[in-house]
């Protein structure tokens, strides 16, 4: 079976792990709620209400931004708490939800992703500022300096030349190119903590580098994959909920629940990654019967045990996931 | 003006034709009576929905 569709039968299989994430999204969304409540409530005092109801008023809206300036900055300070807190959400969740997906149990799932995310808190929190170090580094490094590079070159009239074409497929490109690489390191360290193969962000990281060795490629291919299904899902929801244009109460109920299909279908997508990504690592990882061995391709430390090395599980009747190698998400 | 029907609504410019109104906003008053469809829902439930799109494009990096 390949990672792919380990990943589609995992996002399948794992519907509570998804309505977990779905609910973290949410939850976030609505710490935004109340400023945009009180944003929104002249929409139904003024001379725009059935205007607004049948679809779009230019004027109307273009009117309501200008006048309306101390709510909106009110709601977009909210609104970047709901990012501040969505953020923290997901770096506390992620531990969690692959260390769910390591043992391969569907259920009971909400009290043990909570349970085991904060066992895996601080070493994914290191990890992540490690990965905004890092990405910072490599973006400043490989995409920055060589733009700034051209953009000194580049004619900045038309007709703009090959150096101002390269300046912006290098900044696009490039920059998504560092991106993806930073982020599966990232992703491959979280794992590593998820499995017990490290303590620590740095010993994490060190594992990943161990794991990527030679096969970029091949998990680059594992994020793209995902990022198409979930630019389709959120295309296609966002496409459709514009195009409904509900002009009724109970419309506009619908639209809600129609849309919050569309996020639980995110939520899966993201439960499906992380399923490819574990099966991906699995098959790169050094059998326990080379570990250490003569081999001579692994720097794996045999003389400590694995229990000592990783931070414990919440759940040590199940928590032998680290002891198995992986073996349940593949058999399941 | 006189109508048997209850008061809803009153509006002044009804067809936005003076352009120099600095608060087209305040042009409108509805009664409590009103029971029409609510534009304010409308636009609640498409903001939590775009807060949630930029929340969930943080799925691709974290």
């Amino acid at each position: 079976m390949s990672a792919f569709s380990i990943g589609l039968g995992a996002a399948f299989r794992h519907r509570r792990l998804a309505a977990v994430l779905w609910l973290s999204l949410l939850a976030s969304a609505l710490v935004a709620w109340y400023p945009i409540k009180v944003l929104f409530a002249p929409f139904d005092e003024g001379a725009f209400r059935e205007a607004l109801v049948k679809g779009w008023d230019g004027w109307g809206m273009l009117t309501f931004l200008a006048t309306r300036w101390p709510e909106i900055g009110v709601t977009v300070a909210a609104v970047s708490g709901a990012l501040v807190v969505f953020s923290l959400l997901q770096i506390f969740l992620t531990g969690g939800v692959l260390r769910v997906l390591i043992s391969g149990d569907p259920r009971p799932v909400f009290a043990r992703v909570v349970a085991e995310s904060a066992v895996l808190f601080k070493a994914n929190l290191w990890a992540t500022v490690r990965f905004a170090a890092s990405s910072l580094l490599w973006l400043a490094l490989l995409v920055a300096a060589p733009c700034a590079a051209l953009y000194r070159i580049a004619k900045h009239a038309p007709p703009h030349g090959g150096a101002a074409t390269l300046l912006f497929w290098w900044a696009l490109l490039g920059g998504l190119l560092v991106l993806f690489n930073t982020g599966l390191r990232f992703d491959l360290a979280r794992i590593a903590l998820a499995r017990g193969d490290a303590r620590n962000a740095r010993g994490a990281y060190r594992v990943a580098k161990q794991r990527l060795s030679g096969r970029r490629v091949s998990g680059i291919r594992v994020i793209l994959f995902w990022l198409v299904v979930f630019l389709g899902v959120q295309a296609l929801f966002t496409s459709a909920g514009l195009r409904m244009n509900p002009r009724t109460n109970g419309a506009v109920a619908g639209l809600f629940l129609f849309r919050q299909i569309g996020f639980f279908l995110l939520a899966m997508a993201r439960v499906g990654f992380f399923a490819s990504l574990l099966a991906w690592e699995e098959r790169r990882r050094p059998a326990y019967s080379v570990m250490g061995s003569a081999s001579g391709g692994t720097t794996w430390n045999v003389s400590e045990s694995i229990s000592t090395r990783a931070p414990a599980s919440a759940f040590p009747e199940t928590g032998s996931s680290v002891m198995t190698n992986g073996s349940a998400l593949l058999s399941s | 003006m006189t109508s048997s029907s209850p008061l809803v609504k009153a509006e002044v410019d009804p067809e936005r034709r003076i352009v120099l109104d600095r608060n087209p906003w305040n042009n409108a008053r509805y009664t409590k009576k009103y029971e029409g469809p609510s534009a304010a829902a409308k636009g609640r439930t498409y903001a939590l929905h775009l807060v949630e799109i930029l929340l969930s494009m943080l799925w691709g990096v974290l």
